[in-house]
C-alpha cells in the first residue's frame, strides 16, 4: 500500500459511539405523576362516594374500619364551599339484597368519642335499588355509624384521638393529625381544560400524603366515578397532566373533577372485635370541578 | 431562553471549527456545505473524514462524524457528496408518568432525534476569480412518542400505552458564491434553505418538532496578509457569525482561531475555537477544541420547559452543543500535485528550416512565458514536443523563479530525422510543457502552431547554409572516394605536404567536367540542394555547389568554409563562395603559389596557421584553376582590396 499512514489515519477516525442524548428534564419543582387506575371491586356494593369520603373504593373495601377526619372544598363553576366531618364506621357483616351484597352492617362501638366530645351516632343507610331497572332509589338502615360536623372547628395539623366508652375489646383507640390546609391553584372549579394541551396542577400544601383522584362527573345524577389515581412521586407543589393523557378521556364525557386529596393516614391490623384493618385518616379534600374540551 | 437561532456554522473538519468564518475559506470537501462554491477548489479526487468527542460529557467517547467524497471535472466543475452521521441532535424526554400498580415507568415519554445525514453539493468556476455553488442536504426528525389510551370497563379505567414513531425528511437547498475582489481579498455569499423540499412530513400534532426552515444570508470576507496569513469573518442574517484567521509558519504546520458570535447569546462572543493542523504529502490532519464560555445546557441535560426546535437551525452548533474536540483528515487522490507554474504565453522566433533542425538543440526556437503561481520559490522547466518531428521532449534549463514571478525562457528543440522529409511547408501543433519542482508532471500545456520549412528551404544565412554540408551522405563519400582511387596515379610522389592540395585539385577538376551551373528553382536564398542531390542532378546554383564541394572535400578530411559576401546596400548581390584548408604551413607557400594573393592565411579548428584556397564554384565547370583563380581575385577585392571583414559585410563561417 502506497499511503499506509493514510489509511491508519482514516481507521482512527472512525469513533464508534453515538452522539449523545441531551435530556429534557422537567421543572425542578415538577413532580412525575403515578398513574394507577382507580378499581370499584364490585359495583353492586354502595360506597361512598370519592368527592367526599376520599377513600379509594379498594380501601373502603380493604379496611374493616374508617376513623376519617375530612375537610372537603368543592370548587365549581356555581362557587365554592367547604365543610368538615368526623365519621367512624365498622363494617360488620354484610348486607344482601336481591341476591346481591350491597353493603355492609355498621357495629356499633358504643359511644365514640373525638377529642373529648362525642360523635353522634346515626343509622347506617344502604342505598339499594328497588328494581334493576332503576337507580338506587331507596335505602335500607343496617347498624349504626357515627359522625361529628366540624366544619367550624376543623384545624389543619391538629391531632384527633378516638376512644370508646366503654371501651372496645381489642380496638385501640385511633389517632391521626390532619395535614397542613390544602389550595389548589390549578385546575380551579368551572375551568374549561383543552385536552391538547398539557394541563398544569398547582397546589399549595406539601406536608403529607398528596394524591389527585380523576373522576368523570354525571351533572345529571350528580354521581362520581373515578377513573384514575394520580400520585405525585414527590409532593413539590406542582405536577403536568400530559395533554397526550387528557387525549385518553371518555370524549362523550366533559365534566371531570380533579380530587386532590392531602391526607395523613395509618393502619393497624386488629382481630377484636372483628377480624380485620382499621383506617385512621385525616384529610383536606379540594374537589376541582372542570370541563374537559 | 437561549439565542433564538446558531450560526450556519458546521463542525465536521478542524479547519471549519478553528477559523470560524469558513464559508469564504471552503477549498474542498471539508465542510463543503458551508459554500458549495468552495468546491471548484478541489484538484482531483478527494476524501475527507472527522470524527468528535464531547470531553466534559459523562461517556466520553469518538463519534464518526462524517465522510465526505468529491471529484473535480472538466476543470471547472466539482461535485462532493458527504455522509455524515454525525451531525445530529438528540433529545429525550424522560417519563412524566409513571403507569401501573407495579410502579413501572414508560421508558420514555418522546425521544427526538434530528440528523443531517447526506449533503450534496456542486461548484462551478466561472473564471478565478468567480465561483458558484449549489448544495442540499437532507434533514430528518424522528420523534418517538408514548401515547395513552384509557381502556373503560365497569369497574376500571385501565390506562394502555402504546409507542408511536413518526417520521420527517425534507432538503434544504443552499446557494453560494466565492468572489475574488483583488489579490488575497475574497467574498463569500450563502444563501441558506432558499427552496426547501419536503419528503415527509411530521405528523401534525408533532409539527412543534419541526426543524425550521427560515432563510438566511450569510456574508464572509477573507484577507491574505502575505502568503501565510489569513483573516477571515462572517456574518449572517440571524445575527450570529464568527472572526478568525489562519496561520500557515511553515512545514505543513497550520495554526487557526475563531470567537463566534450571537447576538442572542451571552456573552455576545459565546465561544472560542482553537485548531492545529499538518500537511504531508496527499493527507492533511487538524484537531480542534470548541470552547463554549457558559455551559448551561451544554452538558446533556436542560429543561424541557425550554427547549425550543428553532433554536437547532444547525445541528452541529447550537445552543445544547457542548465543548467538543474534533478530528479530522482530508486525503487526496489523482492528480495531487499542486500547480507551481503556468504558462502565459508562447512565441516562436520563426520557422523551422529542416536543414537547420539540429541548430535548435542549441539555438531556441522562440520562448514562453512561465509564472510562478506558488507561494513559495520554484524550479521551472518548460520542454516542447512537436508529434512525430521530435522523438521526446526538448526541455530547458531550469529557471528558478520567486513566487509571483515570471520568465521568458528560451525553447529548445532536438528534432529526429523525420524533419528533413518534409517536402513543402508544413504547419503542426507544438506542445509545450511547464514542469516546476517538486512536480513530476506538467504544470501546463500550451499549444501553438509551429512553421515547418520544406527540407531544402533555407533561411538565406550562411551560417545555416553549413547545415546542408553532409560529408558523411554515403554519396558524397562515394564520390569523392571514386575519385582519389581513380586518380591515384596522379598522386604519385606528390609530396606530403601537398597531398591535401593536390587531392583537392583533383576532385574539383573531376568533378567539374560533370557539373553546370544552374539556376535556382526559387530565389537562390530559399533553397539549397543537398550535396547527393547536386551529385545526382549534376548542377546546382552557387549555394549549391558550394555546399557541395564542402561536403566532397569535407568527405576528404579538409577543412572548409563559406565566405559570405553581404555588399552594403546591394543585399541581392550577396554570393558565397568557398575556402578550403590546404594544411600547408605558410613556410611552404610558394609550392603552392608564388603568388600570395592567391591563398589565404588563417588558422584551423585546431588553432594552426595553415594556407587556405579560395574556390569560386559557380565557375568550377572550367576547372580546379579557373575555380582558384576567380575565388582568389573575389576574396582579394572583398577582403584585401574593400576590407569586408573589417567592415562587416563579408564573413567567413567555419563549416567543420
Amino acid at each position: 500500500m502506497r499511503h499506509p499512514y493514510a489509511t491508519i489515519a482514516l481507521i482512527l477516525l472512525a469513533g464508534c459511539q453515538q452522539p449523545a442524548d441531551v435530556e429534557l428534564t422537567p421543572d425542578e419543582d415538577q413532580s412525575t405523576l403515578e398513574v394507577r387506575s382507580v378499581v370499584v371491586p364490585d359495583t353492586n356494593l354502595s360506597l361512598g362516594s370519592i368527592d367526599t369520603l376520599a377513600v379509594l373504593p379498594e380501601d373502603q373495601m380493604s379496611f374493616k374500619a374508617h376513623f376519617l377526619v375530612h375537610r372537603i372544598t368543592t370548587d365549581a363553576a356555581a362557587g365554592r364551599n367547604v365543610l368538615a366531618y368526623a365519621r367512624v364506621f365498622f363494617a360488620d357483616s354484610s348486607v344482601r339484597w336481591l341476591g346481591q351484597t350491597v353493603g355492609f352492617d355498621g357495629k356499633s362501638l358504643g359511644s365514640v368519642v373525638l377529642n373529648g366530645v362525642p360523635m353522634t351516632q346515626i343509622a347506617h343507610r344502604i342505598p339499594i335499588s328497588t328494581s334493576v331497572l332503576t337507580a338506587r332509589d331507596t335505602s335500607i338502615i343496617r347498624g349504626v355509624e357515627y359522625v361529628a360536623d366540624l366544619t367550624g372547628s376543623y384545624l389543619p395539623a391538629k391531632g384527633y384521638v378516638w376512644s370508646y366508652n366503654p371501651a372496645v375489646t381489642g380496638l385501640p383507640s385511633q389517632s391521626v393529625r390532619t395535614p397542613d390546609a390544602l389550595t389548589v391553584l390549578s385546575p380551579l372549579g368551572g375551568t374549561v381544560i383543552a385536552r391538547d394541551r398539557d394541563l398544569l396542577l398547582r397546589w399549595v400544601g406539601t406536608s403529607g400524603r398528596i394524591s389527585i383522584v380523576l373522576s368523570v362527573f354525571e351533572p345529571l345524577t350528580k354521581r362520581v366515578r373515578p377513573l384514575l389515581e394520580l400520585r405525585p412521586v414527590t409532593n413539590t407543589g406542582k405536577a403536568v397532566l400530559p395533554a397526550k393523557l387528557l387525549e385518553s378521556l371518555p370524549r362523550l364525557k366533559r365534566y371531570y373533577v380533579f380530587t386532590f386529596i392531602l391526607a395523613n393516614r395509618s393502619g393497624a391490623d386488629i382481630t377484636q372485635p372483628l377480624s380485620g384493618k382499621v383506617l385512621a385518616q385525616a384529610a383536606d379534600v379540594y374537589n376541582s370541578f372542570v370541563e374537559i374540551r | 431562553m437561549l439565542g433564538v437561532d446558531a450560526i450556519g456554522q458546521s463542525l465536521l473538519s478542524g479547519r471549519a471549527v478553528g477559523l470560524g468564518a469558513y464559508g469564504v475559506a471552503v477549498t474542498d470537501t471539508r465542510d463543503f456545505s458551508q459554500n458549495p462554491a468552495g468546491l471548484t477548489g478541489l484538484r482531483d479526487w478527494e476524501l475527507s473524514v472527522a470524527t468528535y468527542a464531547a470531553p466534559r460529557l459523562s461517556d466520553f467517547g469518538f463519534v464518526f462524524h462524517g465522510i465526505a467524497l468529491g471529484k473535480r471535472f472538466f476543470d471547472t466543475e466539482a461535485i462532493a457528496v458527504q455522509y455524515s452521521p454525525g451531525t445530529a441532535a438528540s433529545f429525550v424526554v424522560p417519563p412524566l408518568l409513571i403507569i401501573g400498580t407495579e410502579g413501572l415507568p414508560a421508558s420514555i415519554d418522546r425521544e427526538i432525534d434530528y440528523s443531517e445525514p447526506f449533503s450534496f453539493g456542486f461548484g462551478h468556476r466561472f473564471s478565478d476569480d468567480f465561483s458558484v455553488g449549489v448544495g442540499a442536504r437532507l434533514r430528518r426528525e424522528t420523534v418517538v412518542d408514548t401515547r395513552y389510551e384509557l381502556v373503560i370497563r365497569d369497574t376500571v379505567a385501565l390506562p394502555v400505552v402504546s409507542s408511536l414513531e413518526s417520521r420527517g425528511s425534507w432538503w434544504g437547498v443552499d446557494l453560494g458564491l466565492q468572489l475574488r475582489l483583488s489579490e488575497g481579498v475574497r467574498l463569500s455569499l450563502v444563501g441558506r434553505n432558499l427552496a426547501p423540499i419536503t419528503m415527509r412530513a411530521l405528523l401534525d400534532d408533532l409539527r412543534e418538532y419541526r426543524l425550521p426552515r427560515k432563510r438566511s444570508v450569510e456574508i464572509g470576507l477573507s484577507g491574505a496578509l502575505g502568503r501565510s496569513f489569513l483573516l477571515a469573518a462572517q456574518g449572517s442574517s440571524d445575527g450570529t457569525g464568527a472572526v478568525g484567521y489562519e496561520w500557515l509558519p511553515g512545514a505543513g504546520f497550520a495554526l487557526r482561531d475563531a470567537l463566534y458570535f450571537d447576538r442572542d447569546e451571552d456573552p455576545f462572543f459565546y465561544c472560542a475555537s482553537v485548531s492545529a493542523g499538518w500537511s504531508y504529502e496527499i493527507m492533511d490532519l487538524a484537531v480542534s477544541y470548541l470552547l463554549f464560555f457558559a455551559q448551561e445546557h451544554r452538558c446533556g441535560v436542560s429543561p424541557a420547559g425550554e427547549f425550543d426546535v428553532a433554536r437547532l437551525r444547525n445541528l452541529d452548533l447550537n445552543p445544547y452543543t457542548p465543548d467538543r474536540v474534533t478530528l479530522s483528515a482530508r486525503l487526496i487522490f489523482g492528480n495531487v500535485r499542486s500547480i507551481l507554474a503556468r504558462i502565459e504565453g508562447v512565441t516562436f522566433t520563426g520557422g523551422i528550416y529542416p536543414s537547420a533542425s539540429e541548430s535548435f538543440a542549441y539555438r531556441p526556437v522562440g520562448s514562453a512565458r512561465i509564472r510562478n503561481v506558488s507561494s513559495r520559490p520554484i524550479e521551472a522547466r518548460v520542454s516542447v514536443f512537436v508529434d512525430r518531428f521530435m522523438d521526446r521532449r526538448s526541455e530547458s534549463a531550469p529557471v528558478v523563479l520567486s513566487p509571483g514571478e515570471t520568465a521568458d525562457v528560451p525553447l529548445t528543440a532536438v528534432f529526429n530525422e523525420q524533419v528533413r522529409k518534409v517536402q513543402s511547408l508544413t504547419i503542426k501543433e507544438a506542445e509545450v510543457t511547464v514542469t516546476a519542482v517538486p512536480a513530476e508532471s506538467s504544470d501546463d500545456r500550451y499549444q501553438a502552431k509551429l512553421v515547418f520549412y520544406g527540407r531544402n528551404a533555407w533561411n538565406g544565412e550562411a551560417s545555416a547554409l553549413r547545415y546542408f554540408v553532409t560529408p558523411d551522405d554515403p554519396e558524397v563519400l562515394r564520390y569523392s572516394r571514386d575519385v582519389l582511387v581513380r586518380s591515384r596515379e596522379k598522386l604519385t610522389g606528390t609530396p606530403a605536404q601537398l597531398e591535401a592540395f593536390r587531392q583537392a585539385q583533383l576532385l574539383v577538376d573531376t568533378f567539374s567536367g560533370n557539373l553546370s551551373y544552374v539556376a535556382d528553382p526559387k530565389e537562390s536564398a530559399d533553397y539549397v540542394q543537398y550535396p547527393a542531390e547536386t551529385l545526382a542532378r549534376r548542377g546546382g546554383d552557387c549555394d549549391d555547389m558550394t555546399v557541395c564541394f564542402s561536403s566532397l572535400l569535407s568527405s576528404m578530411g579538409l577543412s572548409t568554409a563559406f565566405v559570405d559576401v553581404v555588399p552594403r546596400g546591394a543585399e541581392k548581390q550577396s554570393h558565397i563562395y568557398l575556402l578550403f584548408d590546404t594544411g600547408v604551413d605558410p613556410q611552404y607557400g610558394e609550392r603552392i603559389s608564388d603568388n600570395p594573393k592567391r591563398y589565404v592565411l588563417r588558422r584551423n579548428t585546431r588553432g594552426t596557421e595553415t594556407i587556405w584556397i579560395p574556390l569560386e564554384t559557380t565557375v568550377s565547370a572550367g576547372g580546379f584553376e579557373k575555380a582558384w583563380t576567380r575565388g582568389a581575385q573575389e576574396y582579394y577585392d572583398d577582403v584585401v582590396v574593400g576590407l569586408g571583414l573589417i567592415k562587416g559585410w563579408v564573413r567567413i563561417v567555419d563549416v567543420n
